[in-house]
Parts: structure tokens; C-alpha cells; sequence
């Protein structure tokens, strides 16, 4: 089980892992925030995570997260699957992300701006495909 | 091991993608049920660790990472991209994880996690014309020390 005594440094752990972090962590009783700068090209994101949530999303895990990081005790497990998932909500987005985090329930969330109008082609005759060349990019 | 490998290939003038029925993942299936195995990862060294050429395992997983999470978080997304070829999206998703993981753009190693990022741009062909009308980038992350598939999604930008 976790202390919750050290939920604390677990968030901010949490929160370096996704880039650096610019200015400082700031923590209170309930959440952990900072502005990261998770790559060169994008602009920051925040990350706000909810000190409850992070516990109950590690203990969530906590049976099964070493089948993937065999390596590692169950907390350090966790740590890296709720960073996996604040990646992917930054990564899977449609627009640009503003904010991301862990809410009360364990959940990850974002915050995007809103969303360009959905460019799917017309209805027609399509695949999907790998090849490097022979198509004329759009 | 419920792969069962399909004859034949996509009709796109690459021969190396086997069509594969994914296995099923019931409630009570354990959680190391492997329900597609991806033979030939590409090998990569970036910051001091290694992931050797092979394969990496999607297993049932949890809510929290392998097919599960997929199908979780990601299902919508990987649906909306098989809607436009009038695909099952498991098919879709095979697709661009086989090629992300087998002949990637992009591999990237997040150190503080221990996984490798994989992706690689998928176009979208219009059949008609043979020209492309779109494309994604299907992005995977794994494991290092697992190989286990943690999650995939289709993105707009590379690892």
C-alpha cells in the first residue's frame, strides 16, 4: 500500500517524466501543477495531477504492472504506466493539448483547444497503406 | 496462442503484411493471454539502452496497458480510421502496429518510462485514383524489458 505521506513526490516524479519542467512543481494538499515543455516543436502543457488519483490509479495496478516492467517494485510500475498514459493523451489528440492530468478517480485527462472540423475525405473507395513511394503526397 | 495467419496480403504492392484473425479476450481470460504476436520489431539503441530485433506480444492486458487499454481508450479513434476504408478496425490497427513496429519512421526512447515509441506514416490511398487523400501515424509503445505492447493509437504526428 502506498504512504500517503509520499503521494507528494510521487506526482512530482510523475510530472518530470513528462519533459522539463519549466519554473517549478507547485503542490498543495490536494494536486501537483506545472507548465512542461514535453517536446521542442509543442508549446507547454500543464500537468495537474490529483494526489488521490495518483494513489488510486497505482494501487489499481498494483497486481498486474510488473507482467510489463518486470524490473521494478509495483509503485515505480504504476508511475511509468500513468506517464505512458498522460503521453498518450498528448499523442492521440485531434487538436492541440493545453493540459493534461490524473483526476480524482485515477483517470488521465486533456485539455485541447478546440478542435479543427473533422477532415475526413468523402465517402468513397480507400485504402490504407505503407508504401514509401510511388503516390503523390496531398 | 490464438493467431491464426490468413492467406494472402493486403493488395497494395506490399507482400510482407500477413492478414491476422487477433485472438478474442474475454472477461475471464488472463491477462498474459497473447491474442497477436508481431514478429520482427526493429531493433533500436538510443541513450544508452537496447531493444533487440524480434517480436513483441499484445496480450489481453488490463485497463491500464495491452489489448484492454486498447480497446478502452483508443477503440474510437482506431474506428474512425477504419470507417474510411470499410474495415474492421482491428485489421486497421494490425496494420499500422505491424508496420510501426516492423519498418518504422521514428523510434524514440523516453528513459524515465524504460519503453521505446515506435511509429511510421500510414497513407490514406484513394483506390480510384491511386493517389493519397490522407494519411496517419499508428504509434506504439513498448516495453523494454517486457516487449509487451503497452498501448497503440493512431496519431497525427510521430513519436
Amino acid at each position: 500500500m502506498l504512504n500517503s505521506d509520499s503521494t507528494p513526490d510521487l506526482a512530482r516524479d510523475l510530472i518530470s517524466r513528462g519533459g522539463k519542467v519549466l519554473d517549478h512543481i507547485a503542490v498543495n494538499a490536494h494536486e501537483a501543477r506545472a507548465l512542461v515543455q514535453v517536446s521542442s516543436e509543442a508549446t507547454p502543457v500543464e500537468f495537474v495531477i490529483d494526489l488521490q488519483g495518483l494513489e488510486r490509479f497505482i494501487e489499481s495496478v498494483h497486481d498486474n504492472v510488473r507482467d510489463v516492467f518486470p524490473d521494478v517494485d509495483s509503485i515505480e510500475g504504476g508511475l511509468r504506466l500513468a506517464s505512458e498514459h498522460l503521453w498518450e493523451e498528448i499523442g492521440s489528440a485531434e487538436a492541440m493539448v493545453v493540459a493534461v492530468g490524473v483526476d480524482r478517480q485515477g483517470q488521465t485527462w486533456r485539455r485541447t483547444e478546440p478542435a479543427p472540423p473533422p477532415s475526413a475525405p468523402p465517402a468513397g473507395d480507400y485504402r490504407w497503406a505503407a508504401d514509401r513511394e510511388g503516390f503523390d503526397s496531398p | 496462442m490464438a493467431d491464426s495467419e490468413a492467406e494472402g496480403a493486403r493488395a497494395n504492392g506490399l507482400a510482407a503484411w500477413p492478414t491476422v484473425t487477433w485472438g478474442a479476450c474475454g472477461i475471464f481470460d488472463e491477462n498474459l493471454k497473447i491474442i497477436r504476436a508481431f514478429k520482427g520489431r526493429s531493433q533500436a539503441h538510443i541513450g544508452g539502452r537496447s531493444i533487440t530485433y524480434g517480436g513483441s506480444n499484445l496480450t489481453c492486458g488490463s485497463d491500464a496497458w495491452g489489448y484492454r487499454h486498447i480497446v478502452k481508450r483508443h477503440l474510437s479513434q482506431w474506428e474512425s480510421r477504419a470507417a474510411i476504408a470499410q474495415e474492421n478496425w482491428r485489421d486497421t490497427a494490425d496494420y499500422g502496429i505491424h508496420w510501426a513496429l516492423s519498418d518504422p519512421d521514428k523510434i524514440t526512447y523516453r528513459a524515465s518510462n524504460d519503453t521505446f515509441c515506435y511509429s511510421r506514416k500510414i497513407l490514406l490511398v484513394d483506390n480510384r485514383t491511386n493517389e493519397v487523400v490522407g494519411s496517419y501515424y499508428p504509434m506504439v509503445s513498448v516495453a523494454r524489458v517486457s516487449h509487451r505492447i503497452i498501448t497503440a493509437y493512431p496519431s497525427g504526428t510521430q513519436c
